[in-house]
């Protein structure tokens, strides 16, 4: 059982993470609910998981691989660098969906000490059918608007196995020393 | 000779971190996940710097840590973490393992380049 502030702590560290993890190239974006991505053409899912002995929390970032999404996640290249190829772009969703599932991971360290996550996959959006029976107990939907044109969309499913209860205050901003070199 | 191995299974944050260390004249290899990392190692005993990411298939970061110091018997070369971890249990374990620092990604070579070239000239 998912408790309801646990529900809506799920949600809103996800939200955070996708708000600091989404940006190339300082773009901006916004994140908002929505609730069903029936509709969605998207073709391609990258997907991690977050996973405790109490809960498995699967977060999936759905792209088409289209030239708008491959001209978004190379905005930092040079000026005159070439459209990137399968394998470079694939590359960069999965690692971008690595960024918003850390930060999602390491939010969720300190309510749950021993949570671990996996490493990215990208599989066909298809697979979202079998997503049913993991039987969750929280499904959340979100659109994502990236540099104010391009669309894309995510999806936070938990399974609990046993009672999942904690509470993220708003109020309480946890800042992470990002790209500092914290020696031993 | 490469002065820094940088083991990460995504080629985009490899073209990153090494294409930034090599504009600012180091030298730098790269390896795919820790199985690789640990081979580039025993090929090149004299590399000064490891920068690894922990969650990787086949071999992990911290597990490749720990057989530098043990399997190798590397005591010398300096390791240092680029991760979106953050827990303090995989810190400790790293501690124990020997390794010199810690990165929570991104990556921003400004904040870790004069750092990263004094572990390598030492």
């Amino acid at each position: 059982m998912i408790t309801e502030r646990a529900k809506a702590s799920f949600d809103r560290l996800l939200v955070s993470s996708l708000r600091s993890g989404m940006p190339v190239g300082g773009a901006s974006v916004s994140v908002e609910p929505v609730a069903t991505l029936d509709k969605v053409k998207d073709k391609k899912i990258v997907v991690l998981t977050v996973s405790s002995y109490l809960f498995r929390a699967l977060a999936i970032l759905y792209f088409k691989p289209d030239a708008a999404t491959r001209a978004y996640f190379n905005r930092n290249a040079e000026e005159g660098a070439p459209p990137l190829g399968d394998e470079e772009f694939y590359d960069r969703v999965a690692e971008c969906g690595n960024v918003c599932v850390g930060a999602l991971n390491r939010d969720l360290g300190p309510f749950f000490p021993h949570v671990g996550m996996s490493t990215p996959n990208i599989i066909d959006k298809d697979c979202m059918q079998y997503v049913d029976l993991l039987g969750c107990g929280l499904v959340k939907h979100y659109k994502v608007v990236l540099a104010g044109e391009l669309t894309m969309h995510a999806t936070l499913c938990v399974a609990d196995y046993g009672l999942v209860d904690f509470h993220v205050d708003p109020a309480v901003e946890v800042e992470v020393d990002t790209g500092e070199l914290e020696m031993f | 000779m490469a002065q820094i191995l940088v083991v990460d299974d995504s080629s985009t944050v490899r073209d990153e971190v090494a294409g930034f260390l090599k504009r600012n004249g180091l030298d730098v290899a790269t390896a795919v996940d820790g199985h690789d990392g640990l081979s580039k190692l025993r090929m090149d005993p004299k590399l000064k710097l490891v920068v690894s990411d922990v969650n990787m298939p086949n071999m992990d970061g911290l597990t490749m840590a720990e057989k530098i110091r043990g399997e190798l018997g590397n005591k010398t070369v300096n390791i240092v973490m680029l991760t979106t971890e953050n827990s303090p249990i995989m810190k400790e374990r790293g501690k124990a393992a020997g390794i010199k620092g810690w990165i929570v990604k991104p990556f921003k070579g400004d904040a870790v380049l004069a750092t990263f070239k004094k572990l390598v000239e030492a």
